[in-house]
């Protein structure tokens, strides 16, 4: 009696295990599935779903599931649509160096075979853009450089002179040329929003001497609540502030809050370099003008090209038609950047063209 | 059969161990990359700080009286930020890892006198703490990275030695195995376990308690110390945001690992595999490319089924033993 018992205990434990070890494990492969299934339509360049023997060209951004990114990542799947090759667009929730590092590791691992990233901190980056290249695979940024890293080339949006100045220009006919500004920036590492700023007070040096960059906060992340802080700041610390910069595209919603909040719309003005989508709301309510930005959507699809040569091992000519793109692309083989074109300036007009 | 399927359900280490295999063959399945010996030893690199800071969570919670270190992620992040402050103002790499460890000595002492001497609970002292040592490594940097490091401090966590990461191979192991043999070979571990599992009769055998908590949060400050000098030279950076949500993956690694809450229950071997659990499903979905928003639902899936699982099945062993009585 009691033999059987325990025989029965026993089977029914074995089957309990076979049950829970297949319930874990095929809840696991079933979301694993689901996600490859998503993956999948998202990696495949809308050719076949066995597309192995496509070139892989990945694209590493600060962050996924924000606009201006979405719209690169829009842009690359056409892009590789229309050249067949796979595009893999991996990034992490948070702008994290630690995790772009951790991604490009992944990247190296399964033999892609050409990597660009969007740099959020060079200094975590640069090794692994070294480790590619040592594993064979051309790195390449974009969006964002990093200057001092080995990478391939740099796939610029718009030159960063043009951008800085531009955004200057436009914010000085704003305020008649005269009056304190403040500027508000994300992460104090990132190049190329210190890059832009440094040109806005070139510009401010050289053409307007009658404006005063009163102070520049940087935020980490570039969050929207501690650009909010730091603009209110800014207004309490100067009351006759005339302007203020959002250079990080998250930092815009932030400031131009604060300015709301403070009843100071149309008496502050909002310039930055915030996406059509970003800054559409701020436009009705009369906080900013106008944004200067580039066309993202446009940006992904070189990036995907440009990774295409550099897998193939190709040069770039000194000017590129490419299909797809509105503007030839220069490149500047000394400097080694692929250029978008010059600057877009958002206004009221043509906001609703873009869907970013 | 029977023997082993009941020494799985009734060890959470064993039982893990098993998760750990079923987890290989699924990430293996999905990527033909992930599955090199290579690649698995490699990835470990991206356990190590969180393998230190769970070692020292978990001793936290194992001495009992509710014990748990909220500030682990920021004790991180402020000694890493003292790390790069005493490199840039002219000291050696040596002498900075020195007043770094110091620092983290003096962060774990800060919460053992609040736990311990003090008698805050420790869920409150330690979320002030992390609030407090988050500001002070903020302030400290005034929320700007420290970078430029010299270049040798890469070979740290960089470069690897017979193919094993650096950081893994002459960090993480020789520290770990000094943390198991002081807490299964010494003294001081049979009492921390006695402390969590009965501190009235810890009291009664002589054990002083004040003492053994001090030493427990001490001992969780230098883990975080030594995790931030490793992650510092792998990111070439000191961040004053570094550790941040590290306490919660490092609470979660524990729990995963089966360290009771209440104190007193679990062994740092199940701790260990918890950790190269989460560290290979991180890097397993992140080469078969799934979408980073999935992983961290991946893990808190994981999590809960693998609990659910083992009290399932150590109330089964327990019904069966009961009634073979």
């Amino acid at each position: 009696m009691k033999n059987k018992f325990r025989r029965i205990m026993a089977a029914s434990l074995a089957a309990a295990m076979t049950i829970s070890m297949l319930s874990g494990c095929g809840g696991t492969s079933n979301s694993t599935e689901e996600e490859k299934k998503e993956e999948k339509t998202e990696t495949d360049g809308g050719g076949n779903a066995e597309s192995s023997d496509k070139l892989k060209i990945a694209f590493v951004p600060q962050l996924i599931g924000i606009p201006y990114f979405t719209a690169m990542e829009e842009g690359g799947k056409k892009a590789a649509e229309d050249l067949g090759v796979e595009f893999l667009y991996t990034g992490a929730t948070q702008a994290s160096a630690a995790e772009q590092v951790k991604i490009m590791d992944s990247l190296i691992k399964q033999g892609v075979d050409a990597i660009s990233l969007s740099v959020l901190d060079s200094s975590s980056t640069n090794p692994y853009i070294e480790k590619a290249q040592e594993a064979g695979i051309p790195v390449y940024t974009s969006d964002s450089d990093a200057p001092d890293s080995t990478r391939e080339f740099y796939v610029a949006q718009a030159l960063d002179e043009d951008l800085g100045r531009t955004l200057m220009d436009r914010l000085a006919a704003q305020i008649d040329g005269k009056g304190q500004i403040g500027i508000v920036s994300g992460e104090s590492t990132a190049t190329n929003l210190n890059t832009w700023i440094s040109f806005m007070e070139e510009q401010q040096k050289e053409k307007y001497p009658d404006i005063e960059i009163v102070d520049i906060r940087y935020t980490q992340g570039g969050s929207s609540e501690q650009a909010l802080k730091q603009a209110q700041e800014l207004m309490t610390r100067y009351p006759d502030l005339k302007g203020l910069v959002a250079v990080a595209s998250s930092t815009i919603p932030g400031v131009a809050q604060a300015v709301q909040q403070e009843g100071k719309a149309g008496q502050v003005k909002v310039i930055g370099y915030g996406s059509p989508a970003t800054v559409k709301p701020f436009m009705d309510q009369g906080v900013m003008e106008e944004s200067i930005l580039w066309d993202a959507y446009e940006l992904g699809y070189l990036t995907v090209w440009a990774g295409k040569m550099a897998a193939e091992g190709k040069e770039f000519e000194e000017v590129n038609e490419i299909e797809g793109i509105s503007n030839p692309v220069k490149w500047d083989a000394e400097k080694k950047i692929l250029l978008l074109g010059e600057p877009l300036i958002i206004n009221k007009d043509n906001v609703d063209d873009f869907n970013f | 059969m029977k023997k082993i399927a009941f020494s799985i359900a009734k060890s959470r280490t064993k039982f893990l161990l098993l998760l750990f295999v079923v987890e290989m063959v699924v990430l293996s399945l999905i990527s033909p990359y992930f599955f090199s010996i290579n690649n698995l030893v490699q990835v470990t690199q991206f356990g190590a700080a969180l393998t230190l800071l769970s070692l020292g969570e978990s001793l936290v919670m194992i001495a009992g009286r509710d014990g748990i270190d909220i500030s682990v992620g920021s004790a991180m992040s402020l000694s890493g930020v003292l790390f790069g402050l005493a490199v840039m103002n002219g000291c050696s790499i040596f002498t900075a890892t020195v007043i770094t460890l110091i620092g983290g000595i003096l962060l774990g002492t800060v919460n053992g006198l609040l736990v311990a001497a003090a008698k805050v609970p420790a869920l409150i002292a330690t979320l002030g703490t992390q609030y407090i040592y988050g500001s002070l490594a903020l302030y400290l940097t005034g929320g700007i990275p420290i970078s430029g490091f010299p270049d040798s401090f890469k070979a740290l966590s960089l470069e690897s030695t017979f193919g094993i990461p650096n950081q893994i191979l002459f960090v993480v192991v020789p520290v770990t195995f000094v943390v198991f043999i002081l807490v299964y070979k010494m003294k001081f571990g049979r009492r921390v376990y006695l402390l969590g599992t009965n501190p009235e009769a810890a009291k009664y055998t002589g054990i002083r308690e004040k003492q053994i908590r001090m030493c427990v949060y001490m001992l969780a400050g230098l883990l975080a110390a030594v995790s931030a000098i490793i992650n510092n030279s792998w990111l070439m950076t000191a961040r004053a945001d570094a550790g941040s949500g590290m306490e919660m993956q490092a609470i979660t690694v524990a729990v995963l690992g089966g360290i009771g809450v209440a104190g007193g229950v679990g062994h740092l071997g199940g701790v260990l595999i918890g950790v190269i659990i989460i560290t290979m499903m991180n890097s397993g979905l992140q080469i078969a490319n799934v979408n980073s928003i999935w992983q961290l639902a991946t893990l808190g899936f994981i999590l809960i089924i693998a609990i659910i699982l083992n009290h399932m099945m150590e109330r089964f062993v327990a019904n069966v033993e009961k009634s073979r009585k």
